[in-house]
């Protein structure tokens, strides 16, 4: 019988991860991004060579169909919930803690960065950042990683940068609360 | 919160991995309660106490401040 306790670390820190486990718990949350940045790009954001290729016609779709296809990064998001749950509840209660405080943190930092960005982009961050580029603010031809993140960004937010966003602050929240522990 | 973890650990000639098995937990945490950066929980107290046949207050002494 394999009772040893669930190890965050082998999903999170490169040196000790592990395919299985990181599969296990990250299946649903690989779904979501993969769909959300799909929905994003095919029906939402202008970014070359994609160009919302079905935007248009999306908008014609019956609406049912556009909810579901809309749902499905979240769906996908409440079953990651779940598995990640699942995995917390076997850890020990050390992880567990950090764990926790962690996804705490994600969160918050999540719900701040979202709330704060319409007022930065107002206050020309985008801008800025379109400058400090080759682009000066048009579109090209070329996909580029700085304007697929600011076309991300540039509008309300998404469940995939949302999805991102908090795994993104989970792994920093937990590297900097175990330090307490080492 | 001080404890004879270390202590109790070496005389059995257990390993922190060999404990941290005995005690279903992760190598980390019995790091982390040997160098009192963690205070373990009540029921993992008295796991370690059970584990070797002693009360908690041999293993775990409150700092006086």
């Amino acid at each position: 019988m394999n009772n040893k306790p669930n190890d965050p670390e082998d999903c999170i820190n490169l040196k000790k991860s592990s395919w299985r486990i990181d599969t296990k718990v990250n299946y649903w949350l690989f779904i979501g991004v993969v769909v959300g940045l799909a929905n994003e790009l095919l029906f939402h954001t202008i970014v070359p060579p994609f160009d919302g290729i079905l935007r248009e016609d999306f908008l014609t779709w019956p609406v049912g169909i556009r909810i579901i296809i809309e749902s499905v990064p979240l769906l996908a998001g409440l079953l990651w919930a779940r598995s990640m749950a699942r995995f917390i509840c076997g850890m020990d209660e050390l992880h567990r803690r950090v764990t926790i405080e962690a996804w705490l943190i994600a969160a918050l930092a999540t719900l701040g960065f979202l709330s704060i960005w319409p007022m930065l982009d107002a206050a020309g961050i985008s801008a800025s950042v379109y400058r400090a580029t080759h682009f000066h603010g048009e579109f090209t031809d070329k996909p580029h990683i700085f304007l697929v993140l600011w076309l991300l960004l540039d509008k309300p937010p998404s469940i995939f940068l949302t999805l991102c966003l908090l795994y993104a602050f989970y792994i920093l929240g937990y590297f900097i609360l175990i330090r307490r522990y080492k | 919160m001080k404890n004879k973890l270390r202590e109790l650990r070496a005389v059995k000639e257990w390993s922190q991995a060999d404990l941290a098995d005995k005690l279903v937990v992760s190598r980390q945490t019995v790091n982390a309660i040997e160098t009192e950066k963690y205070d373990p929980s009540l029921p993992l107290a008295f796991k370690v106490a059970r584990l070797f046949k002693t009360s908690i207050e041999e293993i775990f002494e409150l700092d006086k401040d």
